[in-house]
């Protein structure tokens, strides 16, 4: 098969990192938050996975490693915070986080 | 309320496995004639068109064949009422609260499961990288045994 | 292999402090009080500051190993960030104990994750690469985060903890774009594979490196705190416990600044810089006035000290962000290239001093797990805790820019280096001197409401405990010390600015501009360059 165009992956990694951004912006559950900003990281692996491809260079399956550990971890402790204010307040909105003054 | 042939118009036996054949003969068939393109883009895009041809033939089958197939409730039955109309069997309440240490677990699960792919780059060079890649993936081991331990001595692992 | 070990070492002490605390802790009886761990820690962290000053007097430093030398260095830029970090962490780690028990909260963990986060601050500092940068910047942010959540039966501290949080993560997804594009550019992730790469021009890509740097200098604005991303620091500050908070104020942006003057000065300069059509000198320099203006008017209005500090660590993100744009030709390399001067690291060491200084004096009015320092908690604290008042005003002062403090001649430095790097920042320097007079009324209003307000008629108590004393003594002893004899500081902190690109990392350039001489797009383009629309 002849291989997929750089610009094909490009665009999916940035159609998708635009998804999760707006997701961000619009979304006001936390845990839909969470998930928005997994799609951005893995958006992103995917431009580094395509550039690496095309670079013929292998750092950038390197950075794509980490930002998959990492993103574990940001799950771990944005899932434990969540928990934590879901039993201070039974609430996950991110409307309702107002306690601090604006 | 127990699930009662009374209720519905059919036996379904026949009709799940026919849709199962369909189904696995089209996706194998879909799959087959995809492998038989070539590797110029023309053939492709070809195959991939002729790929998306055979899913919406599927599919539409599907569609059609439940119209006639499917096993219904009679208006009048209580099944109406119930989150599945075919017949199947729904257990407990809709809304089921997981145990806290799924959640835990699951936890611990993703966090040791993405480490452990760390080792596969390793895996691949294991021969070249000789000692000093034992002793570097040895000592990346060596702090997640040490998380391990911590989570252990926390009785984080602990069903209880 | 040995040799690059020991050039790591304070990263490596750091590390084994954070795990020896994380699995040491739960073997011990839970009745055991856990104070011991902030003392304990202060000595990690001071043999990390010692390690560090050991590496700093021994000489200039390169990696050997290939595989080191890429993406870590150990030159006087990292040492001198690794060790201001180190301190931040030490003094935190010694005003810690009594307010974290205070609050019911004085687990093993926390100090466990104060050694995480000086570790991922260590690591970001001393990064030479895109790849262990983003690692240690995530390393010191989730501990940061989890710091400032840690008191998790408070509502105020968890959703600051979550604010941040979610902030954070987006700025880190950011930051990962902007370097996925970097390295498509550059082939690359070290920070000299990505200036060879842009040593030249390179018109085709203009809309691309564009797009990398200002995802990049996004992040670093969130990190820093700096307007448009400044919307969590008040609130992140407010609802952190005390000597967090200080810590996010003073190690943080530490960190975060050591980074950016790499990145920038290291990574981000070359000609395909200076020819993007909107030019990143400029536009940061806008994004510093705008900062440390809104920064300091927002924080006027405010009544609780906390939140008070929360603006003014925004309006000195502004200053130093100012200080990041003062370039200064690097005498070596030709006037291309720039060095990152004296200014913006010294300034640090000032504002980190003098903001743990009155974010551990704040803490005495933690007592009995209440963490109000409002008007009414504050008054009467200059007399009844006198040592406290005396640091709280010192440090105030410090970051007021009154002399004989350390802030006043972080002050200076930094107009000197804005004023020299050139005419069009005159405007620049007006507003960064209108703003400290304005920031001076906020700073002076705290200071009144501990020293004439009236007390009222409870009797307050306050957190009396000898680690929290030391903390303030030193740190207070550092700025007037220090304040009154600068010139040394100063000189170390012109040789970290030099050493912004080290040696290997020069060679490298020194071999592609000759290279480039007159032929400019000899140098090695990445496949990208064929692929990407133009």
């Amino acid at each position: 098969m002849t291989s997929i165009p750089l610009h094909h992956l490009l665009t999916l990694g940035a159609l998708l990192f635009c998804i999760g951004f707006i997701g961000v912006l619009t979304r006001r559950n936390i845990l839909i938050l969470l998930m928005s900003i997994e799609v951005m990281l893995n958006a992103v692996n995917l431009t580094l996975l395509a550039f690496a491809r095309y670079n013929g260079a292998t750092e950038g399956q390197v950075l794509a490693f980490f930002i998959i550990a990492v993103a574990a971890a940001e799950a771990a402790v944005g899932l434990a915070m969540v928990l934590a204010m879901f039993r201070l307040k039974q609430d996950v909105h991110i409307d309702t986080m107002n306690l601090l003054k604006r | 309320m127990a699930y009662d042939r009374k209720h519905t118009d059919k036996s379904q036996d026949l009709r799940k496995i026919t849709a199962g054949l369909t189904l696995l003969g089209g996706s194998w068939a879909s799959t087959a004639w995809a492998q038989t393109a070539q590797d110029t883009p023309a053939q492709a895009w070809l195959a991939a068109l002729g790929f998306s041809l055979v899913s919406l033939v599927i599919a539409g089958t599907l569609l059609v064949a439940a119209r006639f197939l499917r096993v219904r409730a009679r208006q009048d039955s209580p099944l109406k009422t119930r989150p599945y109309e075919c017949g199947e069997e729904p257990l407990g309440e809709t809304r089921i609260q997981f145990h806290p240490r799924y959640y835990v677990v699951a936890l611990f699960f993703v966090l040791f499961d993405v480490e452990a792919a760390f080792l596969f780059p390793w895996a691949v060079v294991v021969k070249r990288m000789g000692g000093a890649g034992l002793v570097m993936v040895g000592s990346f081991l060596g702090i997640l045994l040490l998380g391990w331990l911590y989570a252990l001595r926390k009785e984080a692992l602990r069903w209880q | 292999m040995l040799h690059d070990i020991a050039l790591l070492s304070p990263m490596i002490i750091l590390l084994f402090g954070a795990l020896f605390t994380l699995v040491v802790d739960p073997f011990l009886p839970t009745a055991t009080p856990r104070r011991f761990w902030g003392p304990f820690g202060a000595l990690i962290s001071g043999a990390a500051v010692l390690a560090t000053a050991a590496l700093w007097v021994s000489g200039n430093h390169e990696m050997q190993t290939p595989a080191f030398a890429a993406h870590l260095s150990a030159s006087r830029l990292s040492l001198f960030f690794t060790a201001l970090t180190a301190v931040c962490a030490l003094l935190t780690h010694l005003s810690s104990p009594a307010f974290m028990d205070e609050q019911d909260h004085g687990f093993g963990e926390f100090y466990a994750l104060l050694h995480f986060a000086a570790f991922g601050m260590a690591v970001m500092v001393a990064a030479e690469s895109l790849i262990t940068l983003f690692i240690g910047l995530e390393i010191m942010s989730l501990s940061v985060y989890v710091l400032a959540a840690f008191k998790r039966t408070s509502l105020a501290s968890v959703e600051a903890g979550l604010k941040y949080f979610i902030m954070g993560s987006v700025a880190s997804a950011m930051l990962l774009y902007g370097m996925a594009f970097l390295y498509g550019i550059a082939g690359g992730t070290t920070y000299v594979e990505i200036q060879r790469a842009l040593v030249v021009p390179k018109p085709g890509l203009d809309l691309w490196l564009g797009l990398a740097v200002v995802l990049t200098m996004g992040a670093f604005l969130f990190k820093v705190a700096a307007v448009p991303f400044h919307m969590w620091a008040p609130d992140a500050y407010e609802g952190a416990p005390t000597p967090v908070a200080g810590f996010m104020s003073a190690g943080v942006k530490a960190a975060a600044f050591g980074a950016l003057l790499k990145v920038l000065y290291a990574a981000l300069a070359g000609g395909a810089i200076d020819s993007l059509h909107l030019s990143m000198p400029k536009m940061l320099a806008t994004f510093a006035v705008v900062t440390m203006t809104v920064g300091n008017i927002a924080a006027l209005r405010q009544t609780n000290a906390k939140r008070i500090l929360g603006f003014s660590a925004i309006a000195h993100a502004g200053y130093l962000l100012l200080g990041c744009v003062a370039w200064v030709p690097d005498g070596g390399l030709g006037d291309h290239y720039h060095v990152a001067g004296a200014a913006v690291p010294f300034y640090l060491v000032g504002y980190a001093l003098a903001s743990l200084a009155v974010f551990a004096a704040l803490s005495v009015v933690g007592k009995g797990g209440q963490e109000l320092t409002g008007q009414a908690q504050l008054a009467g604290l200059g007399r009844r805790y006198p040592l406290a008042g005396a640091v709280l005003t010192l440090g105030l002062l410090s970051l007021a820019g009154v002399p004989p403090t350390l802030g006043f001649f972080g002050k200076l430095e930094l107009l000197h280096e804005v004023l020299r790097a050139g005419d069009q920042y005159v405007p620049h320097a007006v507003l960064l001197v209108l703003n400290s007079v304005v920031a001076a009324y906020y700073y002076l209003r705290i200071t009144v409401w501990v020293y004439m307000k009236p007390e009222g008629k409870v009797e307050r108590e306050y957190i009396r405990d000898r680690s929290l004393t030391w903390s303030m003594s030193l740190a207070a002893l550092a700025i007037l010390c220090v304040g009154i004899l600068p010139s040394r500081l100063m000189r170390m902190a012109a040789f970290a600015g030099g050493a912004v690109r080290p040696q290997v990392a020069r060679a490298h350039l020194d071999h592609q501009l000759e290279v480039a001489g007159l032929k400019p797009p000899v140098v090695k383009a990445a496949a990208t360059e064929a692929v990407l629309p133009r």
